[in-house]
């Protein structure tokens, strides 16, 4: 029995191995040494990135509002947002062209009528032909699904600083369009 | 007094070894290699995170000003191998946090800009391989949470340390 004892490592009254003991210990103390460790890490951190921000020729508000009228704004603090009810006025004259910012898997699935499908994703391949092709004479509508969707919004905001003007965020604008019972197109062509 | 003061930045992995070396030295360039785009652009860092739409819109702003200096303290740390069962303990907290928040929106099926490297667009990079990626990660700061915390890591006994 002794021996047993012996080579699992038992201490003397054969609850808890002597070894394992002197691990537990050394481990509960590396760990609250760890953690006290942690600690001055992310006050170290803290205090890095909150100077950092306020020496910022632009420093970021440590609170920010995220509200769709505030996230859809151009540099220059006007709202890119389109009321739906303009944007179908404007459909109806024809006088709109609607581009979709959603992956082109989820545009062939179905998407407004006449849109075009830039994917933000692949923005980049798309630039030089938008530049050359986005019409002069009509206003031109970014939209993607979902409240929070920000993929309109940075679509809009990258054509702007292009130097596009007439360009416009219908916030949410698959799922409104839908809702609001307006016709939609399906497949893969650019419907233009 | 002054050794205690000194083991308790230098931390302890008692036992030498090339893959401690390599996890901890791989583990910080991860680190400061990921947070330099996030401190350069913090408007398009605060974004990628309310892009995972996990966080409250309150939470957004300070998340994209601390979060990076973090990793940055957290990747020279890992490199310089100082306060080490610290930086072991957050490196494995952090990419637990990461890898969970990237798993979450894959689950739900939310199509985001990771962010994760580059602030910027056109990544095209799946969800799928940005969980793989991350659980690669996972795996080295796992070792070294093991070796500081499993082993008898008495500070000093003036064992060779890496």
């Amino acid at each position: 029995m002794k021996d047993v004892a012996d080579e699992c490592g038992r201490g003397p009254l054969g609850l808890f191995p002597a070894e394992g003991m002197k691990r537990m210990k050394s481990r509960s103390a590396a760990l609250s040494r760890g953690l006290l460790q942690a600690g001055i890490l992310l006050l170290v951190a803290c205090v890095a990135g909150g100077a950092m921000n306020m020496v910022r020729s632009s420093p970021l508000p440590w609170v920010a509002d995220w509200s769709p009228g505030t996230r859809f704004t151009a540099p220059s603090g006007e709202s890119l947002l389109i009321p739906l009810q303009d944007a179908i006025a404007l459909f109806k004259e024809g006088r709109i062209l609607f581009l979709d910012a959603r992956p082109a898997a989820q545009y062939e699935e179905g998407h407004i009528p006449g849109a075009w499908s830039v994917p933000w994703q692949s923005f980049d391949q798309y630039v030089e032909r938008l530049m050359a092709e986005l019409p002069e004479d009509r206003t031109v509508v970014t939209y993607c699904d979902g409240e929070h969707c920000a993929l309109s919004g940075d679509l809009a905001r990258a054509l702007r600083e292009l130097g596009y003007e007439n360009i416009r965020v219908l916030h949410n604008g698959w799922t409104r369009w839908r809702e609001a019972g307006l016709p939609v197109e399906r497949g893969d062509g650019r419907g233009s | 007094m002054r050794q205690g003061f000194s083991d308790y930045f230098q931390g302890a992995w008692r036992d030498p070894g090339v893959l401690g070396l390599g996890a901890r030295l791989f583990l910080g360039a991860i680190f400061v290699y990921a947070c330099t785009d996030k401190i350069a652009d913090p408007q398009g860092f605060a974004e990628a995170v309310y892009n995972y739409q996990i966080l409250p819109d309150s939470l957004i702003n300070l998340t994209a000003i601390f979060l990076p200096w973090v990793e940055m303290v957290l990747g020279i740390c890992l490199i310089l191998g100082i306060l080490r069962e610290g930086t072991a303990i957050l490196a494995v907290l952090l990419l637990l946090v990461f890898f969970g928040a990237v798993l979450f929106n894959l689950a739900r099926g939310l199509d985001i800009n990771c962010g994760c490297f580059d602030t910027s667009p056109g990544g095209g990079v799946s969800m799928a391989w940005i969980v793989a990626r991350d659980a690669v990660f996972l795996l080295p700061s796992f070792y070294l949470l093991k070796r500081t915390l499993a082993r008898d890591n008495v500070p000093g006994r003036g064992e060779k340390t890496l």
